[in-house]
C-alpha cells in the first residue's frame, strides 16, 4: 500500500480554476452567523457593490467539503427568484492554504432579517408573510423542500438561531440558508433524513420520524410563524423533542386514526403518543386572533401531512394573496389584510383544482385550470 | 410484480439483441482508463448502496474535470483514482441522505489508500473545476420524459423508475 502524501498533490499550485479570490472584496463586519459559518458585510473593490460573504467553515476533515454547503450551493443555483436569495458566486481565500482555509459564497446583500424589524411597531406583517409564501411555493414548484424557515420574534439568545427571512430596505423579503434544504421529487418519495429545521417550527410527523415527507412540512413552519406574528411570541417552543411534541399536541389535540390516518405506523408513535386524552385547543387559545386569521391557522396547523399538503390550494392562496395585497402595501392594519388572506383561502376550498395568477400589471387575474 | 413490458415479444427480437452484444463486445474497449474509473466508481457506489443518479453524477464530474485538465497524459493511477474517490463522496453528498465519512471511501483491494485531509482537497478542487456546477442534465434527467411520452409510466413501480 502506498500513501499518497499530501505534498505530492500539486494543488497548491494549480489556480482555483473558475472561482475568484477572496481578495476582491474589502470585509466591512461580521453581520451574522449561518448554519455552518460566520456571515460578513463587504464591498466589491472593482464595483464598490456591498455584498454579504458567507464562510464556508472547513473545520471537519472527516466529512471533507461540508454537505450543507455542497446542498445550499447547487440548490441556489437552480432557483432564481425575486424573493429568495441570490448566489452571486464562490469565492476562495488566497492566504495560508488555501484548500484548508476559507471558501465564500457571495450574495446580494439584505439590510434586516425578519428578527429585528418584528420588534418595530406598526410594521406591516401580512407582506413579507406572502412574500414568503410565493419565494416558498416557488422552491416546491422547482421540487425544493427548504427544511429550515425559521422564527421571526426568536428569543433564543445563541446567535445562530437567526432568522433565515431576510429584507432589504425596499421591504422586498427573501428565503435565505438553505444549508438545510434538499431536492425531492414526488416520484420517488425517497427516504429523507427526519432530523432538520429548528425545533420550533417542526412539524408533527417529523418529530414521529417520519423519513418520508414532501412540502407540508414547509407549510407547518410557515403556519407557526404565522401564529407567532400574531400572538406575539413562538406558539411551540420546545426544549426537547418529547417536549415539543407534547406543546403541539397541547395545541392541536392529541394525534389518532380518526384525526390523522396511519399515525400509529409512524417509527416512534408508541414512544411519544400522549398518556391522556388531549382535545385540540386551537380556537380556544388563540380566541383574540381574527376569525379568518384563525381559520387559515387552522389548516396550516393541521397535525396530518396529508391534509397540510394541498399544493393546489396553496398555489391558489399564493398567488391569490399577491393579486389581492400588491394594491393594499400601504395598508398598515394587520387585521384588516389577515382577512383578505383568509378570506382568499376559504374561498378557494371550493377552487382547488383551478390556479389564479395576477397579469403583469396586477390589474386582474387569470384563470388557468389544473 | 407486474411484467415489464420491455420484454421482448418473439424470438426473433431476442435473437437480435443476442447478436447486437455479442458485436458490441468486439468494438467496445474495456482497457481504456476510463473505463477502468466508470468501473472503480460504480463499485464505490453499490458498496455504499447508493442510486445510480449518484453513479452517473460522479462519472459526470470525472469526465468534465479531466477535460479541463491540461497535462491530460500526465494523470498518473493514484491521481486517477483520488480523482474517481472525491468525485463519488461530492454525488453523494449532492444525491444522497446518508453519506460515510471520507475515510469509509477506500477502494479495498486498491494499490492506494488516500487520508481524510487529502480527499477533501481533491474534493474542493473538483469543486472549483466544475465552477460549483453539481447539478448536470444526465441521461437519467430524460427517463422520466421518454417514459411518460411512450406511456410507459403506468407499467413501472416507481421503485423500479428509481434503479433505472
Amino acid at each position: 500500500m502506498a500513501m499518497a502524501a499530501p505534498g505530492q498533490l500539486n494543488v497548491n499550485e494549480s489556480p482555483s480554476w473558475g472561482s475568484r479570490s477572496v481578495d476582491c472584496f474589502e470585509k466591512l463586519e461580521q453581520i451574522g452567523e449561518g448554519t455552518y459559518g460566520q456571515v460578513y458585510m463587504a464591498r466589491e473593490i472593482k464595483t464598490g457593490e456591498i455584498v454579504a460573504l458567507k464562510k464556508i467553515r472547513m473545520d471537519n476533515e472527516r466529512e471533507g467539503f461540508p454537505i450543507t454547503a455542497i446542498r445550499e450551493i447547487k440548490i441556489l443555483k437552480k432557483l432564481h427568484h425575486e424573493n429568495v436569495i441570490n448566489l452571486k458566486e464562490i469565492v476562495t481565500s488566497p492566504d495560508g492554504n488555501k484548500y484548508k482555509g476559507g471558501i465564500y459564497m457571495v450574495f446580494e446583500y439584505m439590510d434586516h432579517d425578519l428578527t429585528g424589524l418584528a420588534d418595530r411597531p406598526g410594521m406591516r406583517f401580512t407582506v413579507p408573510q406572502i412574500k414568503l409564501l410565493t419565494g416558498l411555493h416557488y422552491c416546491h414548484v422547482n421540487q425544493v423542500l427548504h427544511r429550515d424557515i425559521k422564527g421571526v420574534l426568536l428569543l433564543m439568545p445563541s446567535k445562530d438561531t437567526c432568522s433565515n427571512l431576510l429584507i432589504d430596505n425596499e421591504g422586498n423579503l427573501k428565503l435565505a440558508d438553505f444549508g438545510l434544504a434538499r431536492s425531492f421529487s414526488n416520484e420517488h418519495n425517497a427516504n429523507l433524513t427526519n432530523r432538520v429545521i429548528t425545533l420550533w417550527y417542526r412539524p408533527p410527523e417529523l418529530l414521529l420520524g417520519t423519513t418520508r415527507y414532501g412540502p407540508a412540512v414547509d407549510m407547518w413552519s410557515v403556519g407557526c410563524i404565522f401564529a407567532e406574528l400574531l400572538h406575539g411570541k413562538p406558539i411551540f417552543p420546545g426544549k426537547d423533542e418529547p417536549e415539543q411534541l407534547n406543546k403541539i399536541f397541547e395545541l392541536c389535540g392529541a394525534p389518532d386514526e380518526v384525526n390523522w390516518p396511519g399515525v400509529s405506523k409512524t417509527p416512534w408513535y408508541n414512544q411519544f403518543k400522549p398518556t391522556r386524552p388531549m382535545k385540540r385547543r386551537l380556537r380556544e387559545v388563540f380566541r383574540h386572533f381574527d376569525r379568518h386569521a384563525l381559520e387559515l391557522l387552522e389548516k396550516m396547523l393541521t397535525l396530518d401531512p396529508a391534509q397540510k399538503g394541498q399544493d393546489k390550494l396553496w398555489i391558489c392562496t399564493c398567488c391569490l394573496c399577491r393579486f389581492f395585497l400588491v394594491g393594499n402595501m400601504s395598508r398598515s392594519n394587520l387585521q384588516a389584510n389577515t382577512a383578505t388572506l383568509a378570506g382568499i383561502c376559504i374561498f378557494h376550498n371550493s377552487l382547488k383544482h383551478s390556479i389564479w395568477l395576477p397579469s403583469a400589471d396586477s390589474s386582474h387575474i387569470i384563470l388557468y385550470a389544473l | 410484480t407486474q411484467p415489464s413490458p420491455l420484454t421482448f415479444p418473439d424470438n426473433l427480437q431476442h435473437d437480435l439483441l443476442l447478436s447486437l452484444l455479442s458485436k458490441q463486445r468486439a468494438t467496445h474497449s474495456t482497457l481504456s482508463p476510463r473505463h477502468h474509473v466508470v468501473r472503480l466508481i460504480s463499485k464505490l457506489s453499490n458498496f455504499h448502496g447508493f442510486s445510480p443518479l449518484t453513479t452517473v453524477l460522479a462519472v459526470n464530474y470525472f469526465d468534465r474535470f479531466v477535460a479541463t485538465l491540461r497535462f491530460q497524459s500526465e494523470l498518473k493511477p493514484w491521481m486517477t483514482q483520488l480523482t474517481a474517490v472525491a468525485c463519488v463522496s461530492l454525488a453523494a453528498k449532492v444525491e444522497e441522505t446518508r453519506v460515510p465519512l471520507l475515510s469509509d471511501f477506500q477502494v479495498e483491494e486498491s494499490k492506494f489508500l488516500f487520508e481524510a485531509k487529502t480527499i477533501q482537497r481533491m474534493e474542493l478542487l473538483v469543486l472549483s473545476t466544475l465552477e460549483w456546477k453539481m447539478n448536470p442534465v444526465t441521461p437519467i434527467s430524460f427517463f422520466q420524459h421518454f417514459l411518460t411520452s411512450l406511456g410507459l409510466k403506468r407499467h413501472l413501480h416507481s421503485e423500479s423508475l428509481r434503479r433505472c
